[in-house]
């Protein structure tokens, strides 16, 4: 399934700032977009607003040329964000968050289990989340990715906070993502990590 | 891939409301805190003015409502700026489920956390104002509807005010103009009663405003918060 | 007809409009609002029950009808500013609160001053009516309070759009208070059936005070957005235009 998103005229802005002006891209299934750029360039800005989780004062985006605004909560079925918090409740543990989640996004349960095995959480599971390494935090972030099973991942620094394994294992993940027919936009300070980049967006 | 058949907005909203009880529950500082502040300026009363037993259990009611009010619009904020912070929120906005209904359930957990409490050492303070026993339960009943009615309007004013650090005064600004009718509401049916007329007209427009209240605070804060967040 | 609502939208448009309209409405509120005082404080005859008191009506009642007026004027913006995302319509809403603040702050003052001699208390706080309208200022005050807080200028319109339209349940409150409640305050006057249950040689002055008022608060709301489609436009090359062809 081809799936095809496109930014048109994208102009944004923080505090009456310009933040973003007139950026145009497209992203297609096996696409991987970077975008780069110094801290307040707004890189996680763009992320929000392609996310739908701000309002874009001109511009268009569109999911498979629907417009994303007129019917917003589909297109929110077919992507999953990620952002530089976690989203998870400090108190609680990751079984009872990702519990919690499954009856909000549909996960089943079993997949619940073998990701959290798969991302070596197993053993911390039951504690409180606050408890958790920065490493295990961002892993557990991570693993909506392959909890939703989404075309569309949008990743704010998702490298950040990983060991070298870790990161090994994200960059997989990508892979195998973006080789089924996936695409992804992600906001990185390492571009250097990633290989077969379609393209790379840069902010000032 | 898609698991939406699986999924239902009932559960959501039993999920939302049990996973928002239990992080209150283990935070209990959160609950304490407001509690023990309206049972300490409440208490503090009597030692300010005459304490005579007539005086005490006329003015009871209102005070206690006061109170009771100012104590509940401190814990407001608690209901999104935890969320925001951790990144939740995003979450919620974007999971394919009615925000009002999840909103909803954030409210009700809210009301649990912070009105049942604030209900159940009512009447130790009522009997500090030298309250009889039936007026105690009447300012009981006010006082279910009303913090409720608190909780729901509150949340209007929780939600506009997200994207504003320190902004437990001015949700509380925003929110008291039409908090107020539930104090009037409120602290008059139990004077009303008192004074051997039936409590039932206040009642009737306590409630009223209750369910107006829940009418569109839901929907209003949903708007709120997909514009506030940042 | 619809053409013109169209391009009012446009703020630069507005502008011009609003700097054509201003002189005029300014010279017509005080026409009016002269011709109200003059006869409202000489040529109107004492009230046979309240003697020469009642004249604090001529102030009194515009500035109740205009703070009623603006709140309902606020809440109609915000709904066209957050329906149709019309930029001006917000840079209405916020031009207009310290306004409506104002006037409800007037006739809650010229109320009590009223008050005194015909009720004999400076303030009645069983009173719906006395205390729906502190609410509304309360409203005005909450308003303007928040707009303050939010440092982005759309995010800070959309809120505070939603805050009036929440408050608006004040008004209908405001004006049937005397009607569905006991109240010191008395019934409707002017628009009652069976037409005003007061003297025309009082209605006159009144009716000019309440239009003239309403006028002269036109010119004052233009002049304000005036100011604040300059603050929220300056960036843009007809104001730059503007700025330069003023400074030859």
């Amino acid at each position: 399934m081809i799936n095809q998103l496109s930014i048109n005229n994208l102009t944004l802005f923080r505090e009456d700032n310009c933040v973003i002006d007139n950026i145009s891209f497209t992203v297609s299934s096996g696409d991987l977009i970077l975008i780069i750029g110094p801290n307040g360039s707004g890189k996680t800005t763009i992320l929000k607003a392609v996310a739908g989780l701000i309002d874009s004062e001109e511009g268009e985006i569109a999911w498979n040329n629907e417009l994303i605004s007129n019917d917003i909560q589909s297109y929110y079925e077919h992507m999953t964000w990620i952002s530089h918090l976690h989203g998870f409740k400090s108190n609680l543990s990751i079984n009872d968050n990702l519990a919690f989640e499954a009856a909000l996004f549909g996960y089943d349960h079993t997949d619940i289990s073998s990701t959290i095995k798969d991302l070596s959480l197993i053993a911390d599971c039951h504690k409180p989340f606050k408890t958790l390494s920065a490493g295990q935090k961002k892993r557990a972030a991570l693993s909506r990715l392959l909890l939703e099973k989404k075309p569309l991942w949008l990743l704010d620094e998702p490298t950040s906070n990983l060991d070298k394994s870790a990161q090994q294992q994200l960059l997989d993940m990508i892979d195998s993502h973006i080789n089924n027919n996936g695409m992804c936009i992600m906001a990185t300070h390492q571009p250097e990590l990633f290989n077969d980049i379609s393209s790379i967006i840069e902010l000032s | 891939m898609n698991k939406t058949s699986e999924l239902s907005a009932t559960k959501a909203t039993f999920a939302m409301f049990r996973r928002d009880c239990l992080h209150y529950f283990h935070k209990p500082s959160q609950i304490f805190n407001p509690l023990l502040f309206f049972f300490m300026v409440t208490a503090a009363i009597p030692f300010a003015i005459d304490t005579s037993e007539f005086q005490l259990s006329l003015l009871g009611p209102g005070l206690i409502w006061i109170m009771a009010i100012l104590s509940y619009m401190l814990t407001l904020n608690q209901l999104y700026s935890d969320d925001l912070m951790d990144g939740c929120l995003d979450y919620i906005v974007m999971s394919r489920q009615p925000l009002p209904l999840l909103i909803l359930a954030k409210i009700c957990a809210h009301w649990v956390a912070s009105g049942i409490p604030l209900i159940l050492i009512s009447p130790i303070l009522g009997m500090i104002f030298q309250m009889q026993v039936d007026t105690i339960l009447v300012m009981i009943v006010t006082l279910i509807f009303g913090t409720f009615a608190l909780s729901l309007l509150g949340s209007i004013g929780a939600s506009i005010t997200i994207s504003i650090n320190n902004s437990n005064i001015l949700t509380s600004l925003i929110i008291l103009p039409i908090a107020i009718p539930i104090l009037i509401f409120g602290a008059r049916t139990i004077v009303l009663y008192q004074t051997g007329i039936s409590a039932l007209s206040g009642f009737y427009f306590l409630s009223a405003y209750c369910m107006f209240a829940l009418s569109f605070a839901p929907y209003a804060s949903a708007s709120a918060i997909k514009i506030g967040l940042d | 007809m619809w053409l013109f609502f169209h391009k009012l939208a446009s703020p630069k448009y507005f502008y011009s409009i609003a700097t054509n309209f201003i002189p005029w409405l300014f010279v017509l509120g005080a026409i009016l609002m002269f011709f109200g005082i003059i006869n409202g404080l000489f040529f109107a005859p004492p009230d046979y029950q309240q003697g020469d008191a009642f004249r604090i009506i001529y102030v009194h009642v515009p500035s109740a009808y205009l703070s009623m007026m603006i709140y309902v004027l606020m809440a109609i913006t915000s709904i066209v500013g957050l329906v149709w995302r019309i930029k001006l319509a917000h840079a209405v809403t916020v031009s207009a609160a310290p306004i409506g603040a104002w006037f409800t702050l007037l006739a809650l003052i010229t109320g009590s001053i009223w008050g005194r001699p015909m009720w004999g208390t400076w303030w009645e706080w069983g009173d719906p009516r006395l205390t729906s309208e502190l609410l509304m200022l309360f409203l005005y005050l909450g308003y303007i309070a928040l707009r303050a807080a939010i440092p982005d200028n759309n995010k800070a319109d959309k809120l505070s759009s939603i805050l009036i339209l929440i408050g608006a349940i004040n008004i209908p409150i405001i004006h049937f208070s005397v009607e569905w409640w006991t109240s010191l305050h008395q019934g409707s006057t002017l628009l009652k059936s069976g037409g005003p249950a007061i003297a025309t040689s009082m209605l006159y002055p009144l009716l000019a005070m309440i239009f003239g008022l309403s006028i002269y608060f036109c010119g004052l709301l233009l002049t304000r957005i005036k100011a604040e489609v300059l603050n929220r436009e300056k960036h843009t090359r007809w104001i730059k235009e503007m700025i330069r062809k003023d400074a030859k």
